[in-house]
């Protein structure tokens, strides 16, 4: 199975992204969001300040945080569990996947709100979620291609 | 079947808007420096210096945020480490 990535300026520099939805029935939210694919992470799914804010995932009420080390600083994040992921494969299946765990980012200072700062930090999708689901990932920033592939 | 054509529909719309973005960030840079930009079939439909001012445009045109392509234009290209 092949899962077509986008590739895209996100960040500053060219990176390969999956779009996606994202549902968490717990905590009533749900989004369409992109993640870049990022070997440096090992966490599944980290989502940025700004998509807890488009999702109105509830900050103030979860109080299940963990501190990330992230860019060479730390951010505080919100534990999700029993999130349900999905998105299109190349022949125009839904694929859905139940994550461990995703994280929501707080943001870390209203100067950085202020400066925008906090609002370009973009989803990240770790090796969690390639060695989970078993997934290969091939880039070729020349060619602006890149993809998923999972062996059957 | 209606709820996966459905979200099969909002999927790939969404990533559209996204490649649109990406092909457009030069012009988005001049346009709309420091700005939020909301994107719906491929066209800028909204924008705020503020995410909130932005969201309650947004509700204003009963669309939902969660669903559309809601992007930071930063005036300089900030290249991040991650």
């Amino acid at each position: 199975m092949i899962i077509p990535l986008g590739v895209g300026d996100i960040a500053g520099a060219k990176r390969a992204y999956l779009s996606f939805s994202l549902r968490c029935n717990r905590f009533r939210c749900s989004l369409n969001a992109k993640a870049i694919i990022d070997t440096g992470s090992p966490y599944y799914l980290i989502l940025s300040y700004k998509e807890a804010l488009r999702a109105q995932f509830p900050i103030t009420k979860s109080t299940d945080t963990e501190i990330i080390p992230l860019g060479g600083g730390k951010i505080e994040a919100h534990r999700v569990n029993g999130a349900q992921m999905s998105f299109v494969e190349e022949k125009g299946a839904v694929v859905r996947l139940n994550p461990s765990t995703v994280y929501f980012s707080e943001s870390t200072s209203k100067k950085e709100e202020r400066e925008g700062e906090v609002y370009l930090m973009p989803n990240l999708l770790g090796v969690d979620f390639l060695e989970l689901n078993n997934y290969k990932f091939v880039f070729h920033p020349t060619k602006d291609k890149a993809y998923l592939e999972k062996e059957e | 079947m209606g709820v996966v054509m459905n979200e099969l529909q909002s999927l790939l719309e969404f990533e559209k808007d996204n490649r649109w973005l990406h092909l457009n960030m030069s012009k988005l840079r001049r346009e709309h420096a420091d700005e939020f930009v909301a994107i719906k079939n491929e066209k800028i439909i909204d924008c705020s210096k503020d995410i909130n001012d932005l969201f309650k445009k947004l509700e204003k045109r009963k669309e939902k945020p969660n669903e559309i392509v809601i992007e930071f234009v930063s005036k300089e290209n900030l290249r991040l480490l991650l």
